[in-house]
């Protein structure tokens, strides 16, 4: 997202960059939903950030704010295991368990959707942008090119 | 207008005059009078009150209004884990420079000091995680308090000011009135002495680069660096807080985002440039140790603060003034046939090409889900 998505209009696309705080983004989309409530909001959390402030739901559901909340699930924090790959050759502490985030969207009263491939993707945010309420898509995510994040990919400014 | 009225009162009006639209928080105990007077207000102008299932993700919400609207965020808590739960979302706003203001709820003065329920050190814990962190002691002062926070919570580098509220305190009588609706903090712009050195450097340079950090993007900043783009079509390079600086119709000047690892085009452009224009920088957002290291081309440093000065980021020129009036004022005395080389263009070119390449998804897959891309 920070290197490949686009966007032309500052305040619009917002990281938590300075401490990498997890949980930020359900919260953030609710605070954008309030002040926007005019323009889409689309939130997107790892697996494991996402449940570090997922009871926030229970607020995006009471104050019917129009959320679309991706998550995108590989069952690890892949942003501390590719980076301890790199470092040692094998991860530690970084495996989480299942979580079916739909089935937990759905428990709150919101709406919850998978999609398993990009076409499926397409539609869930086509039918997620029309629905009313928060909308959560849990995405099985492929993150084995993560580690090119760390690589070089100009020669001469190599870390 | 009668007098007769609280603390509690007191804090309600002074965030009512400076129109505060939303209160994020919990409820508890030694703050309960500030919440009922939030929910059954019929003031038109009174906060709404919105309650979370979590201080922490209360002040997360506030931070994201501090960042969205440039104005702070309000969160109120009660005493004790209410305020320790503020830490984690309180520090996060100051290090990226979201202006929050926190209210947190504390036993009475009398308490303060003993094991009693709910009693902890809450200035104290919260000091290092704030801009500023004080305890009201009389409530005569509640007003100032707020207004002073809210100053500074907003004030460049903008971050999170914290409020402990002993209940006594918020139910004490107060006299007078509150702080009016705050007049905005004016800075002015570079003067012309150092507009004409910087427009020197600029002339000099081969290959001059804007890198547009957190503070470049404000409304007003943005609009000014189109302004000068306009003028002067020189590369630009986001931090991932500047995400957005560049507007679709000057992609041709967008060179990516850099942050946390240095291997993008964006790094390489800000290594051959002979002059970086730093707008808005800040070291947390991608340190100069990372980005800056092995350059020899020199920086002028553009904020609204001074910067922090480090081994590996010592400017060569610093300037602290209003950015939007600063950038405006360059572009309107750069000289009219100013432009980059056509080799330079033609090189510029080729590495935009390079740039959008990366973009494309790789068609193998593992098969176990989707590809980020």
């Amino acid at each position: 997202m920070a290197r490949h998505f686009r966007s032309y209009k500052p305040r619009h696309l917002l990281f938590s960059n300075g401490m990498q705080t997890l949980g930020v983004a359900l919260p953030w989309a609710i605070a954008a939903a309030l002040e926007r409530p005019e323009q889409p909001i689309v939130s997107v959390a790892g697996d494991g950030g996402f449940l570090f402030s997922g009871q926030e739901l229970e607020t995006a559901v009471r104050l019917n704010l129009n959320i679309v909340q991706l998550v995108w699930n590989d069952g690890y924090y892949d942003m501390v295991k590719f980076q301890e790959e790199a470092k040692y050759g094998r991860h530690s502490g970084v495996t989480l368990g299942n979580v079916d985030f739909a089935k937990y969207a759905e428990s709150f009263g919101a709406t919850g959707m998978h999609a398993e491939t990009a076409d499926q993707l397409k539609d869930s945010l086509e039918k997620a942008f029309k629905t009313s309420g928060p909308v959560v898509i849990d995405i099985p995510v492929d993150y084995s090119d993560n580690i090119k994040l760390v690589s070089t990919l100009l020669e001469d400014v190599l870390n | 207008m009668s007098t007769e009225k609280n603390g509690a009162e007191a804090l309600f009006n002074s965030m009512v005059n400076q129109g505060v639209k939303y209160v994020f928080g919990l409820p508890g105990a030694k703050v309960d009078k500030l919440f009922d007077l939030l929910e059954y207000s019929d003031n038109p102008k009174a906060p709404k009150l919105i309650i979370t299932r979590h201080e922490q993700n209360a002040a997360f919400i506030a931070s994201g209004i501090g960042r969205l609207t440039g104005k702070p965020g309000v969160v109120a808590t009660t005493s004790g884990p209410g305020v320790s739960n503020l830490a984690t979302g309180l520090i996060t706003a100051t290090s990226e420079g979201d202006p929050v203001v926190a209210l947190g709820g504390q036993v009475p003065r009398n308490d303060v000091a003993r094991l009693t329920h709910q009693s902890i050190p809450s200035k104290e814990l919260l000091n290092s995680a704030t801009k500023d962190s004080v305890e009201v002691q009389d409530a005569n002062n509640i007003s100032e308090t707020f207004a002073n926070a809210y100053q500074t919570a907003m004030a460049p580098k903008s971050g999170a000011t914290f409020i402990s509220l002993p209940k006594d305190v918020l139910d004490d009588p107060v006299n007078g009135e509150e702080i009016k609706t705050l007049a905005p903090i004016q800075q002015g712009g570079a003067d012309s002495d150092t507009i004409n050195k910087i427009i020197n450097k600029i002339q000099h340079a081969k290959l001059p680069v804007i890198l547009a950090g957190m503070r470049s993007s404000s409304e007003e900043v943005t609009e000014a660096i189109h302004h000068f783009l306009h003028k002067f079509s020189i590369p630009v390079v986001e931090t991932f807080q500047g995400a957005g600086v560049i507007s679709r119709d000057l992609e041709k000047n967008y060179y990516g985002r850099v942050g946390l690892f240095r291997n993008q085009i964006g790094d390489a452009m800000l290594k051959e440039s002979d002059l970086v224009i730093a707008i808005g920088y800040d070291p947390v957002e991608y340190e100069a140790r990372i980005w800056n290291v092995g350059r020899t081309g020199e920086i002028i440093n553009l904020d609204s603060i001074a910067p922090e000065i480090s081994n590996e980021y010592q400017p060569d020129l610093v300037v602290q003034a209003d950015i939007a009036k600063t950038m405006k004022d360059l572009a309107h005395n750069l000289p009219a046939d100013i432009g980059l080389s056509d080799d330079l263009k033609e090189h510029l070119h080729q590495m935009q090409v390079s740039f959008v390449s990366q973009d494309e998804v790789p068609e193998k897959t593992s098969g176990k889900g989707l590809h980020p891309l």
